[in-house]
């Protein structure tokens, strides 16, 4: 707990605008580097309207879709890794700790297996987005039974079964199909961004952006619930409403996310604690952060996942796994330590 | 005018049988500190929840400044009720003056930045509560009574009208117990602030508190000034273990207040 308590709260802009600055040179680095090297100067021009044809179709084509998707999907997982540790007062909660990735991996899965994934781009993942959205209703359902205030414990169990029982499911379905199927189901589960499309950066931009402000303008009530929710009645906190919308919000988010870029890991685990170790817990702090964050590490995981054996590539969702978990531990260490 | 009133409450929780309060009466005056005491499960904290709102009562109704209790907005509440509950764990990396700036909470947009009174405020409670030294410390490394005096602080920084406390001094050694206390009957004292506590420490409560409440099995017992409630009859009754009940020789200025000590050898009483 080494974070800097001597910060005046008023200083949230010089952090942010840190953060902003090195989302701009990954996305920058990002649009540069591939396959087939562009110049800095090259890649201005283009994003000018002056470049040649070829370079054009490279970066406007190919690179800037998939960098603005890893931006969003980036942003959303690491500020619903926020809002999902605060709701459930865990720093071990990730986006997908209350089943969503399984219910996508679902309708994923299903999809491929059924062969739709060839018959439109868009049928694994609106399958993915509505598996996603069934497990978040099957969960919420689970913990409403059990009582109306939503119970972290609850929630977190409800998640935990539902998730082990969507994996059943998984393994269910690919034990069923070919070859082929079995390899691009499996690959979907990996994480990637590789399918990235205008399209898709549009439809997530339109439906993110949205819940994102949601978010931040729950921010000051989430430093009350992440303290304790009896603590936040009493201070004001309309409690069970805040928690339904923030769940509900949070949990959506991440089923789009997840939907265009299948399962990606720890980028909603890890930012949000090691931006909690550097700067403390105030969420209005926070969720922003964690939104420039998780856009910069996914972007630089990514243009690595594409670059490292280029022309081929590696799934990002390994990737953020294999840098994620060392930098995990070494935050650990050096946190309890 | 009184803080809280009622001619009588009762609260069932959800699927029990019987009442966890019954019929109890409130008539708690505002200036003063007033404990609610009785052994485990007689209802104690059911009634502390139904005097901020958290529960509703199944019967009967609360006045708080003599407006309805569920009349009051919750922002309009958090401004002059300040509670502090029985526990509270702290799982993120958070400073003292973090946790009580929060206090702030009902006086703030979601957007709006705390201003000058804010951080005034703040630094006020703190001092107020001797723990302005520990202001840029994290929760996680002060002790327990340290923790207990910062959310007093909290509660403070609401700039209240009425104090609650669930159990205040619950764990705390002797030096702490005292110090609260202290703490608490200063409050009443410089500031005018009214202050309710659930107590199990009836030979603090019957020193500190001009009123107390004896609760058993969810009823009242007996209310009134600590000598007329901590009677050795009662007590051996509700607490189902004989006393002996003693004046305080003092020194200090709760000479005569009655002390409760439990009797060794007899066991329970029937």
């Amino acid at each position: 707990m080494s974070h800097q308590s001597g910060r005046a709260s008023g200083s949230f802009a010089r952090p942010l605008f840190v953060l902003t600055t090195a989302l701009a040179g990954a996305l920058a680095l990002s649009l540069a580097v591939g396959a087939a090297p562009v110049a800095p100067a090259e890649v201005l021009r283009t994003l000018m309207g002056r470049g040649d044809p070829t370079t054009d179709s490279i970066i406007l084509g190919l690179r800037l879709p998939r960098a603005l998707l890893a931006i969003l999907v980036g942003g959303a997982l690491a500020v619903s890794g926020v809002v999902f540790q605060a709701l459930l007062r865990n720093p071990l909660a990730d986006p997908y700790v209350l089943g969503v990735s399984g219910g996508a991996a679902v309708g994923a899965v299903l999809a491929v297996v059924l062969g739709l994934a060839g018959a439109h781009p868009w049928a694994v993942p609106v399958s993915a987005f509505l598996g996603g959205a069934g497990a978040i209703a099957i969960v919420l359902r689970i913990a409403l039974a059990v009582g109306s205030t939503l119970s972290a414990r609850v929630f977190i169990l409800a998640g935990v079964v539902a998730a082990a029982f969507f994996n059943a499911l998984i393994l269910l379905f690919l034990s069923l199909a070919d070859a082929e199927s079995f390899r691009s189901a499996v690959f979907w589960m990996m994480g990637s961004l590789a399918a990235a499309s205008w399209s898709q950066v549009l439809v997530l931009a339109l439906y993110g952006v949205p819940s994102l402000v949601v978010l931040l303008f729950l921010a000051r009530t989430l430093n009350l619930l992440a303290v304790g929710e009896e603590t936040a009645a009493h201070l004001g906190v309309r409690v069970d409403r805040t928690k339904r919308i923030a769940y509900l919000v949070t949990s959506l988010l991440v089923a789009a996310a997840v939907a265009v870029a299948g399962v990606i890991g720890f980028v909603g685990l890890i930012v949000p604690h090691a931006l909690r170790t550097v700067w403390g817990s105030d969420h209005r702090l926070l969720l922003p952060a964690a939104l420039l964050t998780g856009a910069a590490f996914l972007l630089l995981t990514d243009t690595f996942a594409r670059t490292v054996v280029a022309p081929g590539e590696l799934p990002t969702g390994v990737i953020t796994a294999l840098v994620g978990v060392p930098l995990f531990v070494v935050l650990l260490i050096r946190g309890e330590g | 005018m009184t803080v809280f009133a009622s001619a009588g409450v009762s609260f069932t929780y959800p699927g029990a049988e019987r009442p966890a309060v019954t019929d109890v009466p409130i008539d708690i005056s505002p200036g003063g500190m007033f404990g609610i005491v009785g052994p485990n499960g007689s209802g104690k904290s059911t009634l502390l929840n139904l005097l901020t709102g958290v529960a509703l009562p199944t019967h009967g109704a609360i006045r708080f400044f003599d407006r309805p209790l569920r009349e009051w907005p919750r922002r309009e509440m958090a401004r002059t009720l300040g509670v502090v509950t029985q526990r509270e764990e702290i799982q993120f990396p958070l400073t003292v003056r973090e946790l009580v700036a929060l206090g702030r909470y009902p006086y703030l947009g979601p957007w709006q930045r705390e201003g000058d009174a804010d951080r005034r405020a703040v630094s006020h409670a703190m001092e107020v509560c001797g723990v302005l030294e520990l202001a840029d410390r994290p929760t996680s490394r002060v002790s327990g009574g340290e923790f207990q005096r910062v959310r007093i602080a909290r509660a403070l920084a609401q700039d209240p009208e009425v104090l609650l406390l669930d159990e205040p001094t619950a764990s705390l050694d002797i030096h702490y117990q005292m110090s609260i206390f202290e703490l608490l009957e200063s409050l009443v004292s410089n500031t005018g602030v009214t202050v309710v506590l659930v107590t199990h420490q009836l030979n603090l409560a019957a020193r500190f508190a001009g009123q107390l409440l004896l609760l058993g099995r969810g009823r009242a017992i007996r209310q009134g000034v600590p000598k007329d409630v901590l009677v050795r009859s009662v007590l051996e009754d509700v607490y189902g273990w004989p006393v002996s009940v003693a004046a305080f020789p003092g020194p200090g200025p709760d000479l005569g207040a009655p002390q409760v000590v439990p009797l060794r050898g007899t066991g329970p009483r029937s």
